[in-house]
Order: structure tokens, then C-alpha cells, then sequence
């Protein structure tokens, strides 16, 4: 089973969003994940954040519809009691420590951990601080 | 370890062609077992993010200003360093 939870990753928002405004480096990255034959997929709190944006947009109808489209191409990884439990674990663990993460990183990080799946970001400092997170870095 | 599963034909059926599109969609060999996989895990068949590069319509500014927006949504949930 390690090969193939090796070969899924987890997709945060910039990374989707840059994919989505055809940011040459990101649109690149994605495709060599892609021609790998990676599964991708995201968070629901990243699904959360690309619908805010496409709604909040000036071409609102334009950007939903891509949108909408990304979605009927990604796996999503719905917020579980597992990873509820998971996320308020970390978060509590890491304000122990002094070393506290924004809710959102804490979420998708627990959902990202308990589907087994490494999370590519560009906001590689702050994830790297949640334990068992494997962190892919994103341009 | 490996368990063993008996499916109907038609079962059987459905999940060598799902495992063909997988091939296909992946590039590379899906067992049957990998198609199960991929399968619970919700996996959709309709073609590459990559694709759907430049379909978004916002500017650089656009793009930076609702980032900036859900940053500050998020930190109002934010617990107080002393806690």
C-alpha cells in the first residue's frame, strides 16, 4: 500500500489557484506529477477557499465554471471525524509547544495525514512544522 | 497481506474496464487490486488539472487581494499565543 499512497498528493489552494491562472512554473509542476501518474487531490478546506475566490472574483461566472471543473477532476478529501480528531490533536500539540499554526494549516494537514497523502505547497514553513506531515515543496 | 475477494462476472466486468481507463488516465500498469484502490479513494476519470490551466480569469492584484482576504478570515479564528 506505501507505493501507492506514494503516489497521491494532496493539492493546497495556491497551487490549484496558480494551476488555475496558468502560472507557468505551477501549470509545469502539476504536469510532471501528472505524467507520473499521481493521483491528485485536495482538502475540503481548500475547496472552501478556491470557491470563495472564484465567487469573489471579478469574472465570477467564469471562474466558478473552472472551478467547478477542477472539482470534477480531483479526488476530494472530505473532513472526517478521523481527521477532525487528528486536526485538533496537532493544534493543541503545537500550542503546547509554543509553536502555533493557523487553523486552516491545521486542518488540511490532518486531512492530508489521515488519507496517508503528502501535502504540496508553497507554504512549506509552516507545514513543516506538523509532525508526520510530509511536505512536497511547490513553486 | 494479500486476502482474497470472489466477484460476480459482471463485477469482474466493470472493474477491468475501470482499471483500463485507469491505464490510460495514468499512463503506466493498475492492477485490479490498484483499481480498488483508486476507486474507494473516490478517483474521477474526466481528464487533467493541467488542462484547466488559464481558465481562471484574475489578475495578479485580483489573485493577491482575496488571498489577502481569506489570511485575515482565517486568523480571526486564530488562538491567543498566551493560551
Amino acid at each position: 500500500m506505501e507505493t501507492l499512497e506514494a503516489s497521491s498528493v494532496c493539492l493546497d489552494t495556491s497551487v490549484l489557484a496558480d494551476n488555475l491562472r496558468g502560472k507557468k512554473e505551477t501549470v509545469e509542476f502539476i504536469k510532471r506529477l501528472e505524467e507520473a501518474g499521481t493521483i491528485l487531490s485536495t482538502t475540503a478546506v481548500n475547496s472552501f477557499e478556491l470557491y470563495y475566490g472564484a465567487n469573489r472574483s471579478k469574472r465570477r461566472e467564469k471562474n466558478l465554471t473552472a472551478t467547478k471543473a477542477l472539482f470534477t477532476r480531483l479526488v476530494l478529501l472530505d473532513l472526517t471525524d478521523e481527521s477532525s480528531n487528528e486536526a485538533g490533536r496537532i493544534l493543541a500539540l503545537l500550542e503546547e509547544e509554543g509553536n502555533l499554526i493557523d487553523f486552516r494549516d491545521a486542518l488540511i494537514a490532518a486531512i492530508a495525514t489521515t488519507h496517508g497523502m503528502p501535502l504540496a505547497t508553497s507554504d512549506t514553513e509552516n507545514f513543516s512544522r506538523v509532525p508526520h506531515l510530509h511536505v512536497i515543496e511547490a513553486p | 497481506m494479500a486476502k482474497s475477494v470472489r466477484v460476480e462476472e459482471r463485477t469482474y466486468r466493470k472493474l477491468s474496464q475501470a482499471s483500463g481507463r485507469l491505464q490510460v488516465m495514468l499512463g503506466r500498469l493498475v492492477s485490479l487490486d490498484e483499481a480498488i484502490w483508486y476507486l474507494l479513494k473516490g478517483v474521477k476519470e474526466e481528464g487533467r488539472i493541467s488542462d484547466l490551466s488559464g481558465t481562471w480569469d484574475m489578475s495578479e492584484s485580483e489573485a493577491r487581494d482575496i488571498e489577502r482576504g481569506l489570511r485575515e478570515g482565517w486568523k480571526r479564528w486564530k488562538l491567543p499565543q498566551s493560551a
